[in-house]
């Protein structure tokens, strides 16, 4: 097994593409539960979103890719809303289930083999990426992350995502410190005090999904724009929960959590999965076969993410960094 | 210029050209598809073009074997043929690089599967040394608009089955839902659990192989047993190891359903980690042969899981309607606390819940296991439905979740008989349905009018 290998592509986990889309991902989330109490169990939903209005354009009318930006915040947008309108005045489970029946509806929607000439069903859509290619600013092809090769497609990749979590995460710190965000922040705490104190609840709440849905949606994005495609496969109800531990992870209201969460996260999982991969192979160390086999480590990502999240929302819902008075569990 | 893999890779600090060649080469690679490659000019060595047919028409792909491929050149002439293979592939070897196009035969399809139109043939670029591929992905081909009208009565028929299974399942949970006030997202993985145990007991413990006869028949009631008593003990557990210390400790509901989520992709992988992923019929009853009423087929297994799902369903409402502890469990899903005052232990109560609400899934896992197939994720699939179920008939109101379940099965039924063509998207009406009760009556169909928010 070499260590110093497997501690490179774990370390390369916390910055690559994927711990990117995650991390946009949760600082949407983190916008909808940390600071509002709105539970979405929908964030697949508009993180596929994002993927789809930037790879559809291209592939069906050629557009260029940066072009396709305000579509993609036009259409986050429109999602928030359909979702906003018949549920945010309900109680807080109804937005849970009608969020997370609405990110299930888009993906069977994209996999059917009835579109496949406009959304690729199943394979999902692969070539979008030309424009983004060809804005690559470096000529050197390759570059070494430690002991991690990549290319400059994964480095141009990774320099624009963490621009753009650095602008929504200050984008959130001053939209939170506001009087907007303490609107926010008393929503979550007493709807009702809220509301008697004649806020428009519905119209917070309602703009609160729309910001959290665009940067989700961004973060999608990020990740069909890393992978090269944008592929049903990604956007499974799991995404959600996975930045939902995200978020928790770092700290629920916090808007450094997110950006933690996602790094600890991705640096945990490709630790375990190259640790697996490593002791699985039949050559050196090896796990005994009737607990883990080479076909079977993949899954164990999910057993991760399970019980950590019921292991931190159980016994440190504040999340390692988080404030216990910020935690938006325990409202209703 | 011949594009040679090789070459490209060589050496780091190629020149202009062969950095645009490897990029070139990095965009085909994590494509996996070879698009638009038309650096070599015609070139005479053979190559490999493999051709992929599968069913996408479920989630899961399935390769189709025996279709018959045609490829040819840009002039329309025939220039090689092949069939697939048991994983849906055909190898099909070209006399050079180039455009070909490839055409699926579509009197070799299998029955019951079609091709969308105009998807038929597909133009391919086949590069020197890489090859080409082309996929091709089938659908169920619908009924013809004759035999749509006659099959209306069986579509019917398969919903009420469908939605007595479902009424199974949603009455525990909204039996749970109304007494704790948690949305349980770990009652799929009960199901599941106990349709995969029911599966491994009957594998461990077969009295008979034979298809049907007792042997059979006591090979299932013994691993359903033991599978449904592993759901049981499964959510009663979870009720005294998490519910009841959460509760205890004044967690709110939020932290309980993200927790009920975290159980839920443990158990969910942990089944897929040691059951497999690839589907498993209970083997004594994996074929029967139909019993033909009229327009209406079903088959006995079917048709018994459908009468067992229904007197079950009777029973529940007899024992919430007639007996001590079923007035019990509606005195604490009407106000717990006020149930508690006159006396009724609660926390017994919701015991009692947990229990039945894991039993009644077990078995509806059992019966839906025999119905189509024992899989890792079947009971997520179906949670969502469950959730519609009970969102149609009014959130923790039992009856109601018996007729949303009801209405949701004919609903999904319907849907996948009126778009035949598609039946991958018929979860897809049920819950845009949802969505649309939800929008004009957020209480239900059985629901009270009360403010709700």
């Amino acid at each position: 097994m070499n260590w110093s290998q497997i501690l490179s592509n774990s370390l390369y986990a916390a910055f690559n593409a994927t711990a990117i889309g995650f991390c946009l991902a949760a600082i949407g989330l983190n916008v909808h539960f940390g600071y509002t109490g709105l539970l979405n169990f929908g964030q697949a939903g508009f993180a596929l979103v994002g993927a789809y209005s930037i790879a559809m354009p291209v592939h069906i009318w050629h557009w260029n890719l940066f072009a396709c930006i305000p579509v993609l915040i036009v259409m986050s947008s429109i999602f928030a809303l359909l979702l906003g309108i018949p549920t945010l005045r309900l109680r807080a489970d109804y937005l849970a289930i009608v969020t997370i029946a609405a990110a299930e509806i888009l993906r069977l929607l994209v996999s059917t083999p009835r579109w496949v000439k406009t959304t690729g069903a199943t394979d999902g859509l692969q070539n979008f990426t030309g424009d983004f290619r060809n804005s690559i600013p470096f000529d050197r092809p390759r570059f070494n992350f430690w002991k991690t090769p990549i290319t400059n497609y994964d480095l141009w990749v990774m320099i624009c995502g963490w621009s753009l979590v650095a602008i929504f995460s200050v984008l959130v710190w001053a939209l939170i410190r506001s009087p907007w965000g303490r609107v926010l922040r008393s929503i979550r705490e007493d709807e009702d005090a809220a509301r008697s104190l004649g806020k428009n609840v519905f119209a917070y709440k309602m703009v609160s999904l729309v910001l959290g849905g665009v940067i989700g949606a961004f973060g999608g994005a990020m990740l069909a724009i890393g992978n090269q495609s944008a592929n049903p496969i990604t956007f499974k109800t799991e995404l959600t929960f996975f930045a939902y531990v995200i978020v928790v992870l770092g700290g629920v209201g916090k808007v450094k959590g997110p950006i933690i969460g996602a790094m600890i996260f991705w640096m945990v999982i490709s630790f375990t999965e190259n640790f697996l991969a490593g002791a699985t192979d039949g050559k050196g160390f090896d796990l005994p076969t009737w607990l883990v086999d080479n076909k079977n480590f993949g899954f164990v990502r999910f057993l991760m993410v399970g019980l950590g999240l019921v292991v931190l929302v159980v016994f440190r819902p504040q999340g390692i960094f988080g404030d216990k008075r910020e935690q938006a569990f325990d409202v209703r | 210029m011949r594009l040679n893999t090789a070459r490209l890779f060589d050496g780091l600090g190629g020149n202009l050209t062969r950095t645009r060649l490897r990029r070139a080469l990095q965009v085909l690679l994590a494509a996996c598809a070879f698009f638009a490659l038309t650096g070599g000019t015609a070139h005479a060595d053979e190559q490999t073009l493999q051709v992929r047919v599968q069913d996408a028409s479920e989630t899961k792909k399935v390769p189709v074997e025996g279709v018959h491929v045609v490829v040819t050149d840009a002039s329309g002439a025939v220039v090689a043929e092949g069939d697939t293979d048991e994983k849906g592939i055909a190898k099909i070897t070209v006399p050079s690089d180039g455009q070909f196009t490839v055409t699926v035969d579509t009197s070799t399809l299998p029955d019951g599967l079609t091709i969308p139109d105009g998807e038929e043939s597909r133009t391919v670029n086949v590069t020197a040394g890489l090859g080409g591929n082309a996929a091709f992905n089938l659908g169920h081909s619908g009924p013809t608009a004759a035999s749509k009208a006659s099959l209306f009565p069986k579509a019917v028929f398969n919903g009420i089955r469908f939605g007595l299974v479902i009424a199974i399942m949603s009455v525990g949970l909204s039996l749970i839902y109304a007494t704790t006030g948690l949305s349980n997202f770990a009652h799929a993985e009960t199901v599941t659990l106990g349709a995969a145990m029911t599966w491994t007991f009957a594998s461990w413990f077969p009295l008979s192989d034979a298809a049907g006869g007792w042997g059979a028949f006591g090979t299932l009631l013994f691993a359903s047993v033991l599978g449904i008593g592993t759901a049981t003990l499964f959510s009663g557990g979870l009720e005294l190891g998490v519910w009841r210390p959460m509760r205890r400790r004044g967690a709110g509901l939020t932290a309980m359903m993200i927790v009920s989520i975290g159980i839920a992709i443990f158990v969910r992988f942990a089944i897929q980690f040691r059951f497999g992923s690839q589907p498993k019929s209970y083997k004594q009853f994996a074929s029967q042969t139909n019993l033909n009423w009229g327009p209406i087929g079903v088959t006995p297994r079917d048709l018994a899981g459908a009468v067992l799902a229904l007197v079950v369903l009777l029973l529940i409402a007899g024992m919430l309607m007639y007996t001590r502890i079923g007035k019990a469990i509606r005195a604490v899903s009407d106000n717990p606390d006020l149930a508690s005052t006159t006396g009724i232990n609660t926390d017994k109560v919701i015991l009692t819940v947990w229990l039945l609400g894991g039993a009644l899934a077990g078995l509806s896992g059992v019966i839906f296991g025999l119905d189509e197939q024992v899989q890792w994720n079947m009971g997520t699939r179906l949670l969502l439905l469950m959730f519609a179920a009970i969102t149609l008939g009014g959130l923790g109101r039992p009856f109601g979740a018996l007729i949303g379940a009801l209405v949701v099965g004919i609903f999904v039924q319907l849907w996948a008989w009126w778009f035949g063509n598609f039946t991958d998207l018929k979860n897809i009406g049920a819950l845009a349905g949802m969505i649309l009760v939800l929008l004009f009556r957020p209480q239900g169909i059985l629901g009270k009018k009360e403010r709700i928010g």
